[in-house]
């Protein structure tokens, strides 16, 4: 009762935030058994690289794994925004890191170009220290050798959110960083893709892959929480539940917080209610329909308003290029579907080594019309068939 | 070295000789190092030159240059901080690096060492060399050649062709070859020995060693990973968790993968029925929601599809090839993986099906 209060105001999201290994055994319970016998293995831990989806619970389980590693104390955070002056010329850099006394976060792709700046002079500087108890426990005798506290790790943890969104040369300065201090510091590398992170970065890593939770999971976990949450189960329909984990993708994130929005909304639940769904999504659809039926000029100034719509949201390009081809590949017959693919995946390309997100979108906009067309009055008529 | 340190860091060489397989490189440098040892004349390995070792990753060439020094001076932390200044990647190593900080240690004379065994010069060690700019570069040539009576340099590179030709030529080139299956088998049932292992299966032998290419250090890492994800339960070593530990798709989703691909298109059903039309995608999501590498998958894909594939020919073959290439290009620009894979499994389709209509 009293934790509950003291979460007050919290999204489900972080209220129902699972804290430690022992937790985690509904969703990928070998995962969460792997994970602690690294913890055990203690001094032994190499370097490690989480890697998954959104939404599956990477850093969920790098809090949990250092908490069991080094006990409550990883939970006494500070956030700190610290100034760098790094480089010469000197540059200023900021960063936000989360600290406690055994480890530090931060997100070194925040400071944009200058990550390698982050990497060369921040990272090396925390990695080439040991952390203050330990120094203090340096002359301890091995008497009480059994202690919670003298089973803790010698070396402190860097964990570096989004590997993957870091420049190669950030990357390149990581390489012998890792090897170096390897004896004072471990690194605990998070990224959603590995494809992005460079060779032989990977290969200094064990890796720890972090699937997105099955349907089945999902609905497990929203269960719990509505419980936690003192909704009776009558009120939750299995089938409700069902449907937010599909629609979410499996991306728990999404599920808890729909689920919360779908909560305020309309409870008690239904089988029939709609899962309530994040108005970009319906945005993207209509552009999907626009395409569709119309491929003419002013179509395509439709279009254009509902992308600019979308940007000043701060949709990113790719997730609408993401969504606007699904809706696409529903409305068209299977015959346009490869030419479709390939086209936002060239576009998509284009947008991540381009600039300027509007111009790829309407490139995509206009060649999707084209390929209709290119159909003839078959291809057109297809769609309006399935339309 | 403190109990706790990575099995690549704990088990990396500490003398010349304990490189594994790079004999011709280890030869000369022995050579080397005593052609003058005896002479009374000049100081001991003063005969070595400036030195370029260039290879793929983890065959052992930043160990190499620690063993030689450590040849030339001994253990002693205090002569290694006044004779080897060792530059990564991770150091700022632009022009005015270049200019100030190597050529103030370059140029600093060297005070004889009282011991016969050490050599009478200092060492910098410019580690991942084909990562410093051109411009740094070409900053160093004058710099190499005009101090090189108190100071010789190691550059240490992947690619012997992004070193600028005038620095390249000054140096004695030493190329480091990838290790062979055997030899690597023989690094890893060494470090099994000494972490106590027990006998590894030959199968996981196999398998990490495919899986590392000739590269000593993703294989001894990928053992350790299995170890830590074993927790000692010997059983638990097996080729599966070695496919997990490097990063690998395992057979079975890539096989899906690969249905994905061969899903049959038949060019005349105009079909609207929503089921077919959601097929990719229903086998393709789920494979990415697992969180496979797509990079992993692609490469896989080239060794199934390109390499093994009995039911296609040669130009449906390169046609693949092509478009792995080319997705590959996108993802490692940074492109979306689910749109690239999608777009790669319609392609594969659309050959695939090109050649039953004929």
């Amino acid at each position: 009762m009293e934790i509950e209060e003291r979460h007050d105001g919290l999204l489900w999201v972080d209220k129902h935030r699972p804290v430690g290994l022992s937790q985690l055994r509904q969703v990928h319970p070998e995962l969460t058994q792997r994970l602690e016998r690294l913890a055990r293995a203690g001094g032994d831990l190499p370097h490690l690289l989480f890697y998954g989806p959104p939404g599956g619970g990477k850093r969920t389980r790098v809090r949990a794994l250092l908490r069991e590693m080094y006990g409550v104390g990883v939970e006494h955070t500070k956030v700190e925004h610290r100034v760098f002056k790094v480089g010469e010329p000197a540059k200023t850099v900021e960063v936000t890191t989360v600290s406690s006394a055994y480890h530090i976060e931060m997100n070194p792709s925040d400071a944009g170009w200058n990550d390698r700046l982050v990497v060369q002079a921040v990272i090396k500087e925390i990695a080439a220290s040991r952390p203050l108890e330990v120094v203090a426990r340096w002359g301890a005798t091995s008497a009480d050798a059994d202690t919670p506290s003298s089973r803790r790790p010698r070396f402190k943890v860097v964990v570096l959110h989004e590997v993957d969104q870091l420049t190669r040369d950030a990357q390149q300065a990581l390489r012998r960083t890792m090897e170096k201090y390897s004896g004072t510091c471990r690194l605990v590398l998070v990224a959603d893709s590995p494809t992005r992170v460079i060779d032989p970065l990977r290969s200094r890593c064990f890796p720890v892959r972090v699937p997105a939770p099955t349907v089945d999971e999902v609905v497990h976990v929203l269960r719990s929480v509505t419980r936690q949450e003192h909704l009776r189960d009558q009120d939750v329909p299995e089938a409700f539940l069902r449907k937010v984990a599909v629609e979410s993708e499996r991306n728990l994130r999404r599920a808890l917080l729909s689920l919360e929005a779908s909560h305020l909304s309309a409870f008690p639940f239904r089988e029939s209610h709609a899962v309530s769904r994040p108005d970009w999504q319906v945005v993207c659809e209509d552009v999907a329909t626009l395409i569709a039926r119309e491929q003419t000029p002013q179509a395509l100034l439709k279009v254009r308003a509902k992308y600019y719509e979308l940007l000043t949201h701060c949709i990113p390009g790719d997730v609408i290029f993401k969504y606007v081809l699904w809706a696409l590949l529903r409305r068209s017959p299977r015959r346009l579907a490869p030419p479709l693919c390939a086209w936002a995946a060239f576009y998509q390309h284009r947008l991540c080594t381009g600039s300027k997100a509007i111009l790829h979108l309407e490139a995509f906009a206009a060649k999707a019309m084209a390929t209709i067309r290119a159909h003839g009055a078959e291809g057109i008529a297809m769609v309006e068939d399935v339309l | 070295m403190e109990a706790g340190t990575p099995w690549v860091e704990k088990y990396r060489p500490r003398r010349l000789a304990e490189i594994a397989q790079q004999e011709d490189v280890v030869r000369t440098l022995t050579v080397l190092l005593s052609a003058h040892s005896t002479d009374s004349g000049q100081g001991y390995a003063s005969s070595l030159p400036h030195l370029l070792f260039y290879g793929p990753p983890g065959t052992g060439k930043t160990s190499t240059a620690l063993a030689l020094c450590r040849e030339l001076f001994g253990e002693q932390p205090q002569l290694w901080r006044t004779r080897v200044l060792e530059l990564n990647a991770s150091d700022e190593r632009g022009i005015q690096v270049v200019r100030e900080k190597i050529k103030r240690f370059a140029k600093a004379s060297v005070e004889q060492a009282g011991a016969a065994r050490v050599a009478a010069f200092k060492v910098v060690i410019l580690d991942e060399a084909d990562n410093v700019t051109a411009d740094a570069q070409t900053a160093l040539r004058r710099t190499i050649e005009k101090y090189s009576r108190t100071t010789r340099f190691i550059l240490i590179g992947n690619y012997v062709s992004r070193i600028i030709p005038p620095l390249a030529s000054r140096c004695a080139k030493f190329r480091f070859r990838p290790l062979s299956a055997d030899g690597m088998k023989g690094q890893l049932r060494r470090v099994a020995e000494r972490e106590r292992l027990g006998d590894l299966d030959e199968a996981v032998l196999d398998v990490l060693v495919r899986v590392s290419g000739g590269d000593l250090r993703r294989a001894v890492m990928a053992l350790q990973s299995c170890q830590c994800s074993a927790a000692g339960d010997a059983e638990a070593v097996t080729p599966a968790a070695a496919m997990e530990a490097a990063c690998l798709v395992p057979p079975p989703v890539l096989q899906q993968f690969l249905d994905a691909c061969w899903a049959p298109v038949s060019p005349t059903a105009a079909t609207t029925d929503q089921a077919t039309r959601d097929d990719d995608q229903q086998t393709l999501f789920p494979l990415l929601l697992q969180g496979y590498p797509a990079d992993a998958l692609l490469q896989q894909t080239f060794e199934a599809l390109v390499l093994g594939s009995a039911a296609l020919d040669d130009g449906q073959r390169a046609a693949i090839a092509i478009h792995l290439a080319e997705t590959d290009k996108c993802l490692a620009d940074g492109a979306d993986e689910t749109l690239q894979l999608l777009a790669f499994t319609q392609c594969v389709q659309q050959i695939a099906a090109a050649e039953s209509a004929p």
